[in-house]
This record gives structure tokens, C-alpha cells and sequence, in this order.
């Protein structure tokens, strides 16, 4: 079997690559992928450890995990749907402000 | 090295692989299609891992749902195909990758990794991927009612805020 030092390296590896999306893109769908990205790390790194578990709390802990980022993809796109027809743009430099002008 | 190894590290390679994409590229739709082949390879990990239900579930949710949905907002937000294009800083983008990942690494180093190697899978057996299910569905049953209240909330939330908006666009017109 594999040992989980190698999903905790590919996790980890899958984590940073996440957050340099977020960090350093500026359109708001890349960053939407990089936060499904850093989902997906942290849910490796629960499965992997859920091995070691008889009562399987890791994978259903994952499962509300996934659940709860889908939640997130819906709103976060409503907010960008909103964006757009207001500012008509997506560029998180050139959102300043929430509030209507 | 055994078969399943090579077959972590094939899945592995490719999930990575993917995500370096999503990180370089600058056109949203191949972004959303490396993003699709990541969630793949994190699913085969899944199977690996010896979660059958929970691959399944990240196909259905993951592939079907939120990647459709970012489909769905990459071509509603469509302008024009300049503005798809940004401004690369791959140096910050490396920088970023490795400063993030030997932090971490650094973090992790003093932990003792003494997990015993597990041989065969606790989850192999067979008919797992039924109990798992009657189990989850049965004596774990508050969580799903939990997801399930949440995910109502985030419905009428997400169509309320959509909707205000073209109700005012209406009004405006």
C-alpha cells in the first residue's frame, strides 16, 4: 500500500500550488479554481488518514467538505454573475468598492 | 516499487501536472478543463485510498456540477478574448509554489511519521461500498441533514441574489 507520507508531499504540493493561483491571478474564475484546488488538498490529506480509521469519519468528514464547496462554487458564482452585469468586469483589481454607486 | 505505486505516481504526476496548468495558463477554458483532469486524478487517489463511495461522489459533484457551473460563468462573463488574457508573473508564481510548499514541508518536518504501513487496504473487502453507504445513511444520518438544510439555505440565497439583480436591471430598463 502506499504510505501516507507520500499523499501528505502530494497534498501539500496540490495546497501551494492552490494558493499561488489565489495569491496571483486577478480573474475571479481562476481563483475560484485555485479554492477548489486547496479543497481537494485538505480532502486527500482526510481520505489518506481516514485509512487508518475503522469508522470511516474521515471520508464522511471529506464528503461534508465537498458538499460545503459545492455551496460555495453556487454563491461565489451568483456574486460573479452580479458583478459582471453591474461593473462588467471581472478583474478583482478593478472591483474597489461593494457598494452601489 | 509494486504496481499501485506506479499508478499513485501516474495519478499523482497528472493531477499536479494539471494544477501547474490551471497556474500558467491564460485562457479561462483550457484552465477549466485541467481543472476537470485534476479533480480526475484526485479521484483515482481517492480509490487508492480505498474510499470507492467517495470517488464517486467527487465525479458526481465535482465533474458534473461545479465544473459545469465555472463552465457556465467563464462563458457568461464572456467579453472579448483580450480580457481572458492577463498579465503572466511567473516568477511570483514559482516563488509562491516553492515558498509556500518548503514552509510547509518545514512545518511537517518535526512530526514523527511513524503511521504503520498499512498492507492491504481496511476498506477492500468486499460490499464495503454498501455497508459505507448504510452506515453513513443510518447511524450518521445528522450530518446529511445538516448538508442538506445548508445546501437549501445556499439555493434560495444564490437564485435571491441573482435574482434581485435582473429584477433591478428590469425596473432600470
Amino acid at each position: 500500500m502506499i504510505p501516507v507520507d507520500y499523499y501528505i508531499i502530494v497534498s501539500i504540493l496540490l495546497f501551494s500550488i492552490g494558493s499561488a493561483i489565489v495569491f496571483t491571478r486577478r480573474n475571479i474564475l481562476y481563483v475560484l479554481m485555485g479554492i477548489e484546488l486547496i479543497f481537494n488538498a485538505s480532502n486527500i490529506n482526510l481520505v489518506a488518514f481516514g485509512q487508518f480509521e475503522p469508522y470511516l469519519n474521515g471520508q464522511l468528514f471529506s464528503m461534508l467538505v465537498i458538499t460545503v464547496a459545492a455551496a460555495e462554487s453556487v454563491v461565489a458564482l451568483a456574486i460573479v454573475i452580479v458583478l459582471f452585469k453591474k461593473l462588467n468586469t471581472i478583474d478583482l483589481s478593478e472591483i474597489k468598492n461593494l457598494k452601489e454607486k | 516499487m509494486t504496481l499501485i505505486q506506479i499508478v499513485f505516481f501516474f495519478f499523482s504526476i497528472q493531477l499536479l501536472g494539471s494544477a501547474l496548468v490551471i497556474l500558467f495558463t491564460r485562457n479561462v477554458v483550457y484552465a477549466a478543463i485541467a481543472l476537470m483532469s485534476t479533480l480526475l486524478g484526485v479521484a483515482a487517489l481517492f480509490v487508492i485510498a480505498g474510499s470507492d463511495l467517495l470517488a464517486v461522489v467527487q465525479l458526481v459533484v465535482y465533474v458534473g456540477g461545479v465544473l459545469i457551473l465555472l463552465l457556465f460563468g467563464v462563458l457568461y462573463t464572456y467579453r472579448d478574448p483580450e480580457t481572458y488574457y492577463e498579465k503572466k508573473n511567473i516568477l511570483l508564481s514559482v516563488a509562491t509554489v516553492i515558498g509556500i510548499s518548503i514552509a510547509l514541508l518545514f512545518l511537517l518536518r518535526d512530526l514523527a511519521f511513524d503511521f504503520p504501513l498499512l498492507h492491504a487496504s481496511p476498506f477492500d473487502q468486499k460490499g464495503i461500498t454498501k455497508a459505507t453507504g448504510y452506515y453513513w445513511i443510518t447511524d450518521k444520518v445528522v450530518v446529511f441533514e445538516v448538508v442538506a438544510v445548508f445546501l437549501l439555505i445556499v439555493l434560495v440565497g444564490a437564485g435571491w441574489i441573482a435574482s434581485k439583480v435582473l429584477e433591478q436591471n428590469k425596473r432600470a430598463q
